[in-house]
């Protein structure tokens, strides 16, 4: 009989907010591993009964780093519910909010993230106490890198101002909501972002990119160490106003593509703790929190499309919108954001130019008080859905479909492992703690104040492993 | 070094100027220097947040976040920035809950989840037992030179604890009444906010709060008094809809009932602000923050407040001059009552049928600060 070994990182830091993951490991090999998250704020339920035009406010406070993910994503549901236009240059102006927090969360996930796995930082909190294993840049390059750490903490601060020139203060920004932007065009704002946008770039072609490069050098198995299973999904977004969109929508499971549809999208609560329902259409279900259901080990809901788990995020996105990539592991990912920022950076500085001062940015006309929305939209992180129901403008029903949770959901009727889940299976584990591991976790750019649902779990996982 | 009162006028200067730290950072660096104060220990917990208030410390633009790191404080714990992860960043806190005791400061992030005994967040792992944030905050609260709550969660609850508040959410000066907590409220709070009290708390000690708990220096003023808009509202210049650029009173500004130095202090580079961006103020400083203003984007004709005071916000500006009163009282009665008032505002959101009782809200926003 073998005797699997079981071990526990909680928190896994650099994280937003906390991840608890429990691998099993034979040999220093993993054969399982479970992740989830154990905090619980139930904000579907808090939306209930709230007015729909508030909905852009209250659910960026979801998250903090992708604040304005959460207001497009919500903005469109509302507009799609109660019959509201976007004039063109509210769209541009949308684009250009969302796209400022595109690019600090893009470099703070890379920087702040991601490299303090791979370099060893000064002797100064927070990178003591350090983790010591497996570091294998020379100290020339350690001190370059940290040197672009604090250069990464004011660069991305920078691309923040750049939000809130249209969006009013970042994060949690006042300037998307339903029927477009507040904020009115004119010559001294498209300057100021464009300043703003000009450092940014200047940054990324001469620092991030170079960074990661060498990252990627140094430590050439991470690019396919940490695979998914194959399934990628991005839900679009960016939308131009003569209706192509920056990132398309799709899905590629096992290698066959289609478009995406979002009725194939179900969410099942099997073995989180929620009042158990089968697979269900997010328009149909329901968010009963109960910490007693035995089989439960996380907050996270396993949503699941046509059934199966699938990935989402940068790497998805580029295989959607058929962009060469590099592999499909941890700093492959991370290589592919890299890319993504320089893509998005000069796709914003175009948006710019096509600003007309003085053209209207907002139309608050509805059509109708009641109705239903769906609001599809590519978040940092892969994509993020919201669905809502809206009676006499009061929001009757709400669910957000998260990619964190898309990504790390628990398992689901069938036991089947979320893509987070599945790609650490067979690690080869050489540290003490788990460095590995965190290395491909934090590949995803986990945010699991996005995952909305989350609970605890003590020793509850250990019913579900017969060794 | 600067005296206290010195330290007052730079950061009133400071906020019109934008460079509050630079003003403070030199002398501050003297006084480390000397010997005179030393690099604070911070242990950061996060409960029930969404981190907002990370970030927006991220954001901090005098001085840099790299120079607070190195320079002026020993940020200990965090977990969203720290490089190693599980079992050794518990040892962090052991360490400073065992040998800086009433030295460490310790900023909560995120409301305290109380359902089911706080189970419905852990936060810390101890071989092999979950810690709870309620538990891990109370431990830490009782031993820490001050407790600083920051961003509306940790302060009074905020969004989370919104109705019908399903994780039994509360502010940390809840869960702690043993001791005074240092409020610094905010959706999220602004990053001056922040260091500003942490700077105050390095070189002076506690500042002076006001009665929910804030320090008087950033939250003294109304947002309505200091407002750039407030020409507008004095001669009832209204908005009609949001994006416009009269005073956003009619379409739910709660800047009136607002306590924060937004107007002069401005956001993310001094750059812009909520009602820069044609948008109401939502009052998310506030302890009933967010239930007892929302509807965000609606004119509500009062808003109780959790602290006793019911604020009429019709009645605020009247009586400035007998010609105000007659334009806002002509105005309330043309476009309020006429339901011209924002076209696009639903009806059923002025009226507000189902909105939650303020009897019941306002035992999940309360508020009682400990007479010390």
């Amino acid at each position: 009989m073998n005797i699997l070994e079981k071990k526990t990182i909680f928190p896994v830091s650099r994280i937003h907010n906390p991840m608890l993951l429990e691998a099993w490991l034979e040999d220093g090999e993993i054969k399982d591993a479970f992740i989830s998250d154990t905090l619980y704020r139930g904000f579907e339920q808090i939306l209930i009964g709230r007015s729909a035009m508030d909905m852009p406010y209250y659910t960026q406070r979801i998250c903090g780093i992708c604040s304005s993910a959460h207001a497009i994503t919500a903005a469109l549901a509302v507009e799609q519910a109660l019959g509201m236009q976007i004039p063109p240059n509210g769209l541009l102006v949308r684009n250009l909010i969302l796209v400022s927090d595109f690019i600090q969360n893009h470099i703070r996930h890379i920087y702040l993230y991601t490299l303090p796995d791979y370099f060893r930082g000064p002797d100064i909190a927070p990178f003591i106490p350090h983790s010591e294993s497996d570091l294998r840049l020379s100290s020339q390059e350690n001190v370059r890198i940290t040197e672009h750490y604090f250069k990464a903490l004011e660069v991305s601060r920078v691309a923040h101002a750049a939000f809130a020139v249209f969006g009013g203060k970042a994060p949690h920004g006042h300037g998307l909501v339903p029927g477009g932007a507040s904020m009115e065009v004119d010559a001294d704002k498209v300057n100021r972002y464009r300043g703003y946008l000009m450092e940014v770039m200047s940054f990324i072609d001469n620092v991030l990119l170079p960074d990661v490069k060498l990252i990627m050098e140094r430590y050439p198995e991470y690019i396919n160490l940490g695979k998914g299973i194959g399934n990628y999904l991005s839900m679009g977004g960016f939308p131009n106003p003569e209706g192509s969109t920056l990132f398309s929508e799709g899905v590629s499971l096992q290698g066959e593509r289609e478009s995406f549809d979002e009725k194939k999208v179900t969410e099942d609560v099997t073995n989180a703790w929620y009042k158990p329902h089968g697979p269900l259409h997010p328009m149909e279900e329901d968010t009963v929190p109960d910490r007693s259901q035995v089989k439960g080990y996380s907050w996270v809901k396993s949503p699941r499309y046509r059934g199966q788990p699938v990935e989402v995020g940068p790497l998805a996105r580029a295989i959607i919108n058929k962009e060469p990539v590099i592999g499909y592991g941890a700093l492959a990912r991370t290589w592919v954001r890299a890319l993504e920022l320089k893509k998005i950076t000069k796709t914003a500085l175009e948006w710019l130019n096509r600003l007309e001062p003085g053209a209207a940015t907002l139309d608050t006309k509805i059509g109708q008080d009641s109705g239903v929305g769906i609001g599809l939209h590519e978040a940092m992180r892969g994509a993020l859905g919201h669905w809502i129901s809206v009676k006499n403008g009061r929001v009757k029903h709400y669910q957000i479909v998260t990619p964190s949770a898309l990504n790390f959901g628990s398992r689901d009727e069938a036991g089947t492992r979320s893509v987070g889940e599945s790609s650490l299976l067979g690690l080869k584990i050489q540290s003490e703690d788990l460095k590995e591991a965190g290395r491909i976790i934090r590949s995803f750019d986990p945010c699991f104040s996005c995952s909305v649902h989350i609970i605890d779990g003590e020793n509850l996982y250990a019913l579900k492993i017969q060794v | 070094m600067l005296s206290r009162r010195d330290f007052l006028k730079l950061a009133i200067q400071g906020a019109i100027m934008g460079n509050f730290f630079e003003l403070l950072a030199p002398p501050l660096a003297q006084a480390v220097g000397a010997g005179e104060v030393n690099k604070l220990p911070v242990v950061m917990i996060e409960t029930g947040t969404c981190t907002g208030d990370s970030i927006s410390l991220d954001n901090i633009w005098t001085p840099t976040f790299s120079d607070i790191l190195s320079n002026i404080v020993d940020w200990r714990y965090d977990w969203s920035m720290m490089q190693a992860h599980g079992e050794v960043t518990y040892q962090v806190l052991q360490e400073t809950y065992e040998k800086m005791p009433h030295e460490y400061i310790l900023i909560v992030q995120g409301s305290m989840i109380q359902r089911d005994n706080g189970h419905y967040n852990h936060v810390a792992y101890d071989n092999g037992r979950l810690i709870t944030g309620l538990e891990l905050v109370r431990c830490l609260g009782l031993k820490a030179k001050y407790v600083v709550a920051i961003g509306s969660c940790a302060t009074y609850g905020g969004p989370v604890a919104g109705y019908p508040n399903p994780s039994q959410a509360t502010g940390v000066q809840n869960i702690l009444p043993e001791r005074r907590v240092i409020n610094v409220s905010g959706c999220p709070a602004h990053p001056d906010w922040i260091m500003g009290t942490l700077l105050h708390l390095a070189l002076y000690g506690e500042p002076e709060l006001e009665k929910f708990g804030r320090p008087k220096l950033f939250y003294g003023e109304t947002v309505h008094n200091r407002c750039p808009r407030r020409r507008d509202y004095d001669q009832g210049i209204f908005a009609t809809e949001i994006g416009q650029k009269e005073c956003l009173f009619r379409v739910g500004c709660k800047g009136p009932v607002t306590y924060a130095d937004c107007p002069i202090r401005r956001w993310n580079d001094r750059i812009n602000w909520p009602i820069g961006c044609n948008t109401p103020c939502i009052g998310c400083t506030e302890p009933g923050y967010p239930d007892l203003m929302s509807p965000f984007t609606a004119h509500l004709p009062d808003i109780p407040f959790p602290g006793g005071t019911k604020v009429a916000t019709d009645a605020v500006g009247l009586g400035v001059l007998g010609l105000t009163s007659v334009a806002l009282v002509g105005h309330v009665a043309s476009s309020l009552y006429n339901g011209r008032l924002q076209k696009n505002l639903l009806k059923s959101t002025v009226k507000a049928p189902n909105r939650p009782s303020v009897k019941k809200v306002k035992s999940f926003h309360r508020y009682w600060l400990k007479k010390t």
